[in-house]
């Protein structure tokens, strides 16, 4: 290991690290958070399913069991998946499980960004090929939340595409 | 989620730890020479906090080793410390904490702090003999010194894995732009290299990019690590509360020094 041990290290920086480990921000994340996030929703978006647990950490935990939704898609990536008109419920209701999960841990910064972007691509998804909304949110609140990631400069270019034909939906609906 | 099997879904190597409390129950149905060599993997984790609780009690550096090899052996592998593991009790580090107790209260008791037992039933655990651990210098409590050591085993693992992974995935640069900005300024003291510097050193195009990588590792980091604590603890509410109360054991040793 080139880093030293951290055996005999102050609490204080143990704890420094500890905190890291257990969720911390880094100022890099501040300063660059739109750049960041970009990459990681680009990052996830061209992984393959099912998503790597030593990106996501808990995806099994979150999902458990509902994870053999994905297993028929393996080897497609997420955007592959979440893009494709004739993918079924099975496989989106995990993903937005997943995504919300993965939210809700991270309340900031890219990584929530990210979940976010994923999560709002599942609904988009689901109203606009399916028909079907997948939340409690109402048709007014899930037209706002389009109508603002809209203007995320992390979102994209397809996704963006995807989230004006859901705005669009929630729209007809919400009268 | 005790003794679930993970290993029919999974990521792209197929394979997911169980718990330690998971290993400790199969570890309960082995035979003896089968269950030996699969503890020494789990007690692989935990001799240097056992170490530097002795330590902390008053023994020197040579005791303390062979307390701990008493220990492993005398306790873990007679199937004490198997026979009576239950995930119920919690968290596996308090667990073997208390027993670590017991057997030091035991040890001088009968007065055989030396004896390690029979021949035949020695765990050669080699790295103690030869291995220096620093012992800061603070005034906390055995429990304290047996903590620390714990928390800074399993973030030595987790680094350790964490680079290997970086490596094995052509991320070298990425690692070592993590190790210059986060890694080294916390274990070495000092600022971090500065953004600008390790863009011109490394030949990245830009401060966004390199953050980008940094930020990159600090996620692999925190699935690591998160994973590697969620197998010592019984279950996952037990993972928040054992990550806040080794935060405030630390704390007590921060506001200590």
């Amino acid at each position: 290991m080139t880093t030293k041990t951290t055996q005999g290290a102050a609490p204080g920086d143990l704890a420094r690290l500890w905190e890291l480990g257990a969720g911390g921000e880094l100022p890099e994340e501040r300063r660059y958070a739109d750049h960041i996030a970009a990459e990681l929703l680009r990052e996830r978006l061209d992984s393959p399913l099912p998503m790597d647990p030593a990106q996501s950490d808990s995806l099994l935990v979150m999902v458990g069991g509902a994870s053999v939704g994905l297993l028929p898609l393996a080897g497609r990536s997420l955007r592959e998946v979440l893009l494709d008109p004739h993918t079924g419920m099975a496989a989106i209701q995990p993903i937005k499980d997943y995504a919300k999960q993965l939210a809700r841990r991270h309340r900031t910064g890219p990584e929530h960004e990210a979940a976010i972007g994923i999560y709002y691509t599942a609904l988009a998804g689901a109203l606009v090929y399916r028909g079907e909304k997948i939340t409690a949110h109402g048709y007014d609140y899930l037209r706002d939340s389009f109508e603002q990631l809209l203007s995320k400069p992390w979102l994209p270019p397809e996704v963006a595409e995807l989230f004006r034909r859901a705005r669009q939906v929630c729209s007809d609906r919400a009268e | 989620m005790i003794g679930r099997d993970y290993t029919q879904v999974g990521g792209p190597d197929g394979s997911f730890r169980t718990t330690q409390w998971t290993q400790i129950q199969r570890l309960q149905t082995q035979n003896a020479t089968h269950a030996r060599e699969l503890l020494g993997q789990l007690l692989l984790t935990y001799w240097k906090p056992v170490y530097c609780y002795l330590r902390r009690r008053g023994h020197g550096d040579a005791e303390a080793k062979d307390l701990t090899q008493g220990f492993i052996e005398a306790v873990a592998l007679g199937r004490d410390l198997l026979g009576k593991a239950d995930p119920a009790r919690g968290r596996f580090r308090t667990y073997l904490l208390t027993a670590l107790q017991t057997y030091v209260r035991e040890v001088h008791r009968k007065a055989v702090a030396r004896k390690r037992g029979g021949g035949a039933r020695k765990l050669a655990l080699h790295d103690l003999k030869g291995e220096a651990i620093p012992i800061p210098d603070e005034t906390g409590t055995p429990e304290d010194a047996f903590s620390h050591a714990w928390a800074a085993e399993l973030l030595d693992q987790t680094l350790a894995e964490v680079e290997a992974d970086c490596r094995s995935a052509g991320l070298d640069v990425h690692w070592e732009l993590f190790c210059a900005r986060v890694i080294r300024p916390i274990l070495e003291g000092g600022k971090p290299t500065p953004l600008p510097e390790l863009c011109k050193a490394h030949g990245i195009d830009g401060e966004a990019k390199a953050s980008n990588m940094i930020v990159t590792v600090k996620r692999r980091f925190q699935a690591s690590f998160r994973r590697r604590l969620r197998e010592s603890v019984a279950d996952g509410e037990d993972l928040d509360r054992e990550i806040q109360e080794v935060l405030k054991i630390l704390a007590r040793g921060r506001a200590g020094s």
